[in-house]
C-alpha cells in the first residue's frame, strides 16, 4: 500500500485534479493577477481615476521609444501636440522636442494605500509635464490604463461581495427548506420561484428605480451589490435544496441524529459541508453574472456614476459606433469583461470536473 | 425489560403524482416485541418487510403511526429531541451500508468525537476523550493510525468496525444491528460475528440483529422474530425456530437457508384480523 503519506481528503484530491488542468491554472493565476491589480490599482497606475486634462481628449496610445540618436537609451515618451484635421477632429502629433523618461517609483497623485497610509508612489510614470497614455484616453483625457485597474476594483469586488450575500441566503434558505422538508419546504420554494420568475434584467431595473437619487457613490455600490444578491439567492437555494433533500437521507444523517445532535449541528456540520464541491463550482460560474451585471447596470448609466470609474461604465463611451471607429481603445474595458468571465468560467468548469467523480458516487471513492 | 414495543404501526404516505391524493403504505404492521437485558434478538425477513423502519422508529428516528416504545420502562414517544438525549446514550444503531453511514469529510477520529458530545463528564476534557477513542479503538481492533484516516481509505470490514466502534462509544445498553454484515464478503462477516460477541461480553451489550439470513441470526442470537409484510409471523428461542419453524414461510426461510435451489418463492396469505399464538416454550406463531 502506498498510503504511508498523508490521509487526503475528498477535497484534497479534487485539488490535485484541478492543478493538472493547465489551461485552468492559467486562468487562476490570470484572475489572480487581477484582482492584485485591482488592490493595488492606485499603486498600479500612473494617474488617479479622477486626473483628466481635457487637451488630449481621446489621445491614442502613447508611443514608447528606447532608441534615441542612433544607441538605445532608457524608455521614454515624447511630448504631445495636437492639432485639428479638416473634418474639426483632433489629431495628436509628436513633439520630438519635448522627452519624458518613463521613471519606476515615481511621485504622482495622492492616494491612500489600503485606504490608510497616505502615499504618493506610482509604480511607474512621467514627469508632470509629459503625460503617458499607455492604452489611450478617454474624451476627458483621462488614462484609459488607470481607470481599468481602478473600474476592476469595483467589477470585480462586486462578483466577490454578491455571491458572499446570495451564498449566505441561498445555504440557509435551501438548507432549511431540504432538511426539514415538508410544508416549510413549501413556502420557501415558492418564495424563491416568485423571485426567479421575474426576467432578472426587468428586476435589476425596477429595483434600482427604487433606490433613492441622492446616495453617494458609496451607497449606490451596496446598493447595485445587494439589488444583484437579491436576484442570485434564490437559483442557488433550489439547488442547495435538492442536494439536502438527498443528503438527509444519508445513514451518517441519521447517525447523527441518533447520537443526539440538534437540527442545527446536523445541518451545519453533515449537510451543507456536502454541498461545498457543488457550491464552490456554482460560485465559480455565478460569479460572472454579478460582473456583467453590474456593467450592464454602469453601461445604461444606473450604476457607478462618472468619475468613479467600472468597467461597465467606461464601456459607455463604446456605446457610439464612431467612437470605435475613432477611438478603438476604448473597447479595452470589454475585453477585461470577457477575460475574467472567461476564467471563471474555466476554472469552474475544471472545478466540476474533478468534483463530479466524487459526486457521483456519492460515496467518496 | 430493556425495550419493550406495544403494537407499534408505521404508515407512510405516498403521493400519487397526477392528482396528489394520498396514499398510504404500511411498513410496519402492529408489532409488539420485548428485549431483555443480555438476550440478543434477531429480526429475520425478506427485504422490504418493514425491518429497517421498525429500527429507526425504536431510535425515535422516525415517529410511529401508532403504538409505543419504552426503554427501560419509560415511554418515549412523548419525549423532546431534548429529554430523549439521556435516552440516545443508551441505544445506538450500526447501519447497513458502512459506505454510507460515515461522513466522508470526516476523519475517523473526529467522528468517533462527535459520537462523545452527548456525555457530560467528558465535554472538554480532550486527554480522556482521546483516552476513550483510543480504548474503543482497540476494542473493535483497529489499528491507532486509522483514526487519521478517511473512510474513503478504508474497506468495508474496517468501514463496519468504525461503525460499530462509534456505536460503542458511549456506552450503551442496546446496539441494533442493521444488516450490518450483510454487505460484506463472507470471511469478513465471521470476524465481525466474532468481534460482536466479544464486545457483548466487554461493553454487556444486549444486540438486536436485523438479518436477512438465518444462518447468521442462528449465531448471535437467543431469540429469532420472523417478519413478513410489516409483521411479526413467528417468534422463537433460537434453537427452537431451528428444530420446529411453524409458519410455512419460516419454513420456507429455513429451507432456503440449507439450499437455495429447493425453493419456490411463493406468496404467504395474511389473515388481516390474526394475531400472534402462543404454543408453548415462548413459541408464538401468527395465525
Ligand atoms: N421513506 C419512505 N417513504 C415511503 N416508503 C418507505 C420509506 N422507507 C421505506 N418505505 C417502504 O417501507 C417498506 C419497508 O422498508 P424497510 O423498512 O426499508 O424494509 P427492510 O429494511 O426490511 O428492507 C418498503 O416497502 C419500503 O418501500
Ligand atoms: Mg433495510
Amino acid at each position: 500500500m502506498t498510503k504511508q503519506t498523508k490521509s487526503l481528503s475528498e477535497l484534497d484530491i479534487a485539488f490535485q485534479g484541478f492543478k493538472k488542468n493547465r489551461l485552468a491554472v492559467g486562468c487562476a493565476v490570470l484572475l489572480g493577477l487581477l484582482y492584485l491589480t485591482a488592490i493595488f490599482a492606485d499603486f498600479v497606475s500612473p494617474y488617479s481615476y479622477a486626473n483628466e486634462d481635457r487637451r488630449y481628449s481621446y489621445s491614442p496610445p502613447t508611443a514608447i521609444h528606447v532608441w534615441r540618436e542612433g544607441r538605445f537609451t532608457r524608455p521614454f515618451v515624447y511630448g504631445i501636440n495636437s492639432a485639428f484635421n479638416d473634418y474639426h477632429q483632433r489629431i495628436y502629433q509628436e513633439d520630438q522636442s519635448q522627452m519624458f523618461p518613463i521613471s519606476p517609483f515615481v511621485k504622482g497623485d495622492a492616494y491612500k494605500f489600503f485606504g490608510l497610509i497616505p502615499c504618493r508612489i506610482h509604480l511607474f510614470g512621467v514627469a508632470p509635464e509629459g503625460r503617458i497614455y499607455l492604452w489611450g484616453a478617454d474624451s476627458r483625457g483621462r488614462d484609459l490604463f488607470s481607470r481599468i485597474f481602478y473600474g476592476g476594483r469595483v467589477s470585480l469586488s462586486i462578483g466577490i461581495i454578491g455571491i458572499f450575500i446570495s451564498f449566505t441566503i441561498g445555504l440557509i434558505v435551501g438548507g432549511i427548506a431540504g432538511y426539514y422538508g415538508g410544508r416549510i419546504d413549501d413556502i420557501l420554494m415558492r418564495v424563491c420561484e416568485m423571485f426567479m420568475m421575474v426576467p432578472g434584467f426587468y428586476l435589476l431595473l425596477a429595483l434600482r428605480a427604487a433606490v433613492p437619487d441622492e446616495f453617494n457613490s458609496v451607497q449606490v455600490y451596496f446598493a447595485i451589490v445587494v439589488i444583484l444578491s437579491f436576484i442570485g439567492w434564490a437559483g442557488l437555494a433550489r439547488i442547495i435544496r435538492g442536494m439536502c433533500l438527498s443528503l438527509r437521507e444519508r445513514d451518517y444523517v441519521l447517525a447523527a441524529k441518533s447520537l443526539g445532535l440538534s437540527d442545527g449541528q446536523i445541518i451545519a456540520r453533515h449537510i451543507l459541508p456536502h454541498t461545498l464541491s457543488y457550491s464552490i463550482f456554482a460560485i465559480m460560474l455565478s460569479i460572472p453574472g454579478y460582473i456583467l451585471g453590474e456593467s450592464a447596470l454602469s453601461l445604461i448609466g444606473l450604476g457607478i456614476q462618472d468619475p468613479l470609474a467600472s468597467w461597465g461604465n467606461l464601456l459607455a463611451d463604446a456605446m457610439s459606433i464612431v467612437h470605435i471607429k475613432f477611438y478603438p481603445w476604448i473597447l479595452l474595458p470589454a475585453l477585461f469583461i470577457f477575460l475574467t468571465v472567461i476564467c471563471f468560467n474555466v476554472i469552474g468548469d475544471a472545478l466540476r470536473d474533478c468534483l463530479d467523480p466524487m459526486l457521483k458516487s456519492g460515496k467518496g471513492a | 425489560m430493556l425495550l419493550e414495543l406495544k403494537n407499534v404501526t408505521k404508515d407512510y404516505p405516498i403521493k400519487k403524482f397526477i392528482f396528489g391524493q394520498k396514499g398510504r403504505v404500511r411498513a410496519v404492521d402492529n408489532v409488539s416485541l420485548t428485549l431483555s437485558s443480555g438476550e440478543n434478538l434477531s429480526l429475520v425477513g425478506e427485504s422490504g418487510c418493514g425491518k429497517t423502519t421498525l429500527a429507526r422508529i425504536i431510535l425515535k428516528l422516525i415517529p410511529p403511526t401508532s403504538g409505543t416504545i419504552c426503554f427501560g420502562g419509560r415511554d418515549l414517544n412523548p419525549l423532546s429531541a431534548r429529554q430523549m438525549n439521556p435516552f440516545r446514550r443508551h441505544m445506538q444503531m450500526v447501519f447497513q451500508d458502512p459506505y454510507d453511514s460515515l461522513d466522508p469529510r470526516y476523519t475517523i477520529r473526529r467522528t468517533l468525537k462527535e459520537a462523545l458530545h452527548l456525555d457530560q463528564t467528558l465535554v472538554k476534557q480532550t486527554k480522556a476523550q482521546e483516552e476513550r477513542i483510543q480504548h474503543v479503538l482497540r476494542s473493535v481492533k483497529l489499528p491507532e493510525m486509522m483514526l487519521s484516516r478517511y473512510p474513503h481509505e478504508l474497506s468495508g470490514g474496517e468501514r463496519q468496525r468504525v461503525a460499530i466502534a462509534r456505536a460503542l462509544m458511549m456506552n450503551p445498553k442496546l446496539v441494533i444491528l442493521d444488516e450490518a454484515v450483510s454487505s460484506l464478503d463472507v470471511l469478513i462477516q465471521r470476524q465481525i460475528i466474532d468481534l460482536l460477541g466479544d464486545l457483548q461480553k466487554t461493553f454487556h451489550l444486549t444486540y438486536l440483529f436485523i438479518s436477512h439470513n438465518l444462518k447468521i441470526a442462528r449465531a448471535v442470537s437467543h431469540q429469532i422474530a420472523v417478519m413478513y409484510q410489516g409483521k411479526i409471523i413467528e417468534i422463537a428461542p433460537t434453537e427452537e425456530l431451528f428444530r420446529n419453524p411453524l409458519h410455512p414461510y419460516t419454513q420456507e426461510l429455513l429451507a432456503a437457508a440449507v439450499d437455495y435451489q429447493a425453493v419456490e418463492s411463493k406468496q404467504h396469505p395474511i389473515n388481516p384480523t390474526g394475531q400472534l399464538v402462543d404454543k408453548g416454550q415462548g413459541h408464538l406463531i401468527f395465525m
